[in-house]
């Protein structure tokens, strides 16, 4: 194993791929505190620069950029109070009205910080948890695996979006888009064109459908942030206000690692958890929301924290745990690698460079803050709507030059346009997508369990694994469902 | 209660016609399938049959949902905060909505007969200005011509990219 390690850092450490670390993080902190664009659309714009290269720099750039948007999504809503990504939301709370006090440099250099520390506590927990879990993986199933991406995909309908309901028809959207094509035993189905007999490509559909609503919205809406961004200033973090901190951060990240690594969960969720419980728990509570470094660091860490958290089942289980890890799944098997427990036997030299080389991205990620909280006033200040006509520009040029076909540009617009009304119609699109990635390998452990029990669907609650799933599966239900009825409650009794 | 209601019917009659047009007439079974392995078009169904329950499921929600309770606001709650507010009156955004399919679907048209890289100028040129962006020409041109023009030279370049050069101006002699 030493051995092995030592090959993988070797391979890692050359100054093409440390180059490609540091622009990958660099390059998802100013699209992560742009307003307007988020850490899914810098991934998945990268998606089709990655073809061009090798399997791990590849996956080593779009999780350079996941890491660094989660971190610069917490520069705007410090700096104009509209958090760059939804995982920014909590730190809103506490870094806008820091920086109201002039206090903007010490709360962007706590949230720098926090991510830094979350996403090392994260990069260790995905060493030492992702190959126990894959091992235990390989003794399981199709039913126990069909099971298990079932439950993935309930999670992820019950906490995307307001209401359970449109999260499971989202993702059966997304089932029904990925049977387009071949089958397992070679069956055309919905070829209804030459183009469509092999199936929709990945890359179009989930640009088409994160990247490309959002200029939509700016068309048809036009909704301008007026917004003037607080300048920065180089006010430091002092030792005893970290030291204040620590315990938060502790927390956080552990929050961030457990809840990142249940898939469906995400860093949206641990930051909201992190900082409740920060505030449940801190001496000074009446602090929050009024400019508490503790708020931020809770914040931060948990989802910073769950960045590599959100690898343990995509490496170990082949299962996405959010959208950017579905799009991470997409460049793994484009390179010819697929994620699961097979991985550790047959790549096992791919994952130590990939543990390594994400180590090296939480130095560079501090690099990366530190260079660039002086120019933030400015990122926050470019406008959309010039910025969001050239995503668009960047989406066809790249999805054209992966397969050479205007059929995948055809997909693109046309899932940009679904994407919009499902938008309208008030559809979380997270669902879909994880569906739609997942969906061909859901049918294949659904239909080789049913074969080898002789149709015999019972198959499914055979053995105790499966049944720890089904009971999952119902606690989520009756949990998501128990949750929209208190808010229900809540909007009822505001009206009345 | 109506936005629902519709919402609903939107969804079951969309499964609905997955369910019973479109896979009878595109998913064929084989004429023999081997073993106990379920026919191809066993998965879809299982999807449309669901789809049209949650379709029907939130028909029946939004029937015997209390009328004082607020219907839920559009965007998702976790992965998209709500930052659109309807500010105009619904036919100038609709209006909006159909000028930029329109100039999608231009696109797609336009780039074999034009070639896909002045198809792309014209279309990032729409967008830009019914983005109703900057007042500076100078940016809306970067972003209009420059821009396409330099990914066009960078993808050719480097990445030895094969775009549509079109076959109106070679006919014409440009």
């Amino acid at each position: 194993m030493a051995d092995d390690l030592l090959i993988a850092f070797q391979a890692v450490v050359t100054f093409q791929n440390l180059m490609i670390i540091a622009l990958g993080i660099w390059a998802g902190v100013i699209i992560g505190a742009t307003p307007g664009m988020t850490g899914t659309m810098a991934v998945t714009l990268a998606l089709p620069f990655t073809f061009y290269m090798e399997a791990v720099p590849a996956i080593l750039l779009l999780v350079a950029l996941y890491k660094g948007s989660t971190y610069g999504g917490s520069v705007s809503a410090i700096l104009i109070r509209t958090p760059g990504t939804a995982s920014a939301a909590c730190t809103a709370l506490d870094g806008y009205p820091l920086a109201q006090k002039g206090k903007s440099g010490k709360a962007l250099n706590m949230a720098l910080y926090s991510s830094v520390f979350g996403d090392f506590v994260s990069n260790i927990s995905l060493i030492f948890l992702a190959a126990p879990l894959a091992l235990l993986a390989l003794r399981v199933g199709p039913p126990e695996f069909f099971m298990l991406m079932l439950f993935a995909l309930t999670t992820v309908a019950g906490v995307s979006g307001n209401s359970l309901l449109l999260g499971l028809v989202s993702a059966c959207f997304g089932l029904l888009l990925a049977t387009v094509g071949q089958d397992m035993y070679g069956s055309f189905r919905f070829s209804l064109t030459t183009d469509m007999q092999a199936g929709l490509a990945v890359a179009p559909v989930l640009i088409g459908l994160f990247a490309l609503p959002e200029l939509l919205k700016l068309v048809v809406f036009r909704a301008a942030r007026n917004t003037e961004p607080m300048q920065v200033g180089y006010d430091r973090v002092s030792a005893a206000e970290f030291r204040a901190v620590f315990k938060s951060l502790l927390r956080g990240s552990g929050i961030g690692v457990v809840l990142g690594a249940i898939p469906g969960i995400g860093p949206s969720a641990a930051a909201f958890f992190s900082y409740g419980e920060a505030q449940r728990t801190s001496k000074h509570p009446e602090e929050f929301g009024k400019g508490s470094l503790e708020g931020i660091a809770a914040s931060e860490s948990a989802n910073n924290g769950a960045c590599g958290a959100t690898m343990i089942p995509l490496l170990a289980l082949g299962i996405p745990g959010d959208v950017i890890t579905g799009v991470m799944l997409g460049a793994f098997l484009i390179h010819g690698l697929s994620p699961g427990p097979l991985l550790f036997q047959t790549n096992i030299n791919e994952i130590y460079m990939l543990f390594i080389g994400m180590l090296f991205s939480s130095i560079f990620l501090f690099g990366a803050g530190k260079i660039t909280i002086p120019m933030f006033s400015s990122i926050a200040r470019v406008p959309a709507s010039l910025l969001t006509p050239v995503v668009l520009t960047l989406c066809i040029f790249g999805i054209y030059s992966i397969s050479s076909s205007m059929f995948d540009v055809a997909v693109l617009l046309v899932m940009g346009v679904v994407g919009f009304l499902m938008f309208l119609i008030g559809i979380p699109p997270a669902p879909f997508l994880i569906a739609f990635i997942i969906g061909p390998m859901i049918e294949q452990n659904l239909r080789r369990a049913l074969a080898t029990s002789r149709g015999d669907p019972w198959v499914l609650l055979s053995s105790p694994i499966t049944w720890i799933f089904a009971a999952l599966i119902a606690f989520v239900i009756i949990a998501t469902l128990r949750r929209q009825l208190a808010k229900r409650k809540i909007r009822g009794a505001s009206h009345e | 209660m109506k936005a629902a209601i519709f919402k609903g019917a939107v969804i079951l009659v969309f499964f609905g016609l997955v369910l019973l047009w479109l896979i009878p007439a595109y998913v064929p079974r084989p004429s023999f399938i081997p073993g106990f392995a379920p026919p191809p078009d066993f998965w879809p169904r299982v999807i449309s049959i669901t789809g049209a329950a949650l379709g029907a499921l939130a028909i029946v929600l939004a029937v015997f949902r209390p009328a004082s309770v607020a219907p839920e606001s559009v965007p998702g709650a976790l992965d998209e905060p709500p930052e659109w507010e309807l500010t105009e009156p619904v036919p100038v955004l609709l209006g909006r909505f159909g000028m930029a399919i329109l100039a999608l679907g231009a696109f797609l048209l336009l780039a074999p007969v034009l070639g896909f890289l002045l198809a792309t100028i014209l279309l990032t040129g729409t967008f830009v200005m019914l983005s109703g962006g900057s007042d500076r020409w100078i940016w809306r041109a970067v972003a209009a011509i420059v821009i396409p023009i330099a990914l066009y030279v960078f993808f050719t370049n480097m990445l030895n990219t094969r775009f549509p050069m079109g076959w109106l101006l070679p006919a014409i002699g440009l």
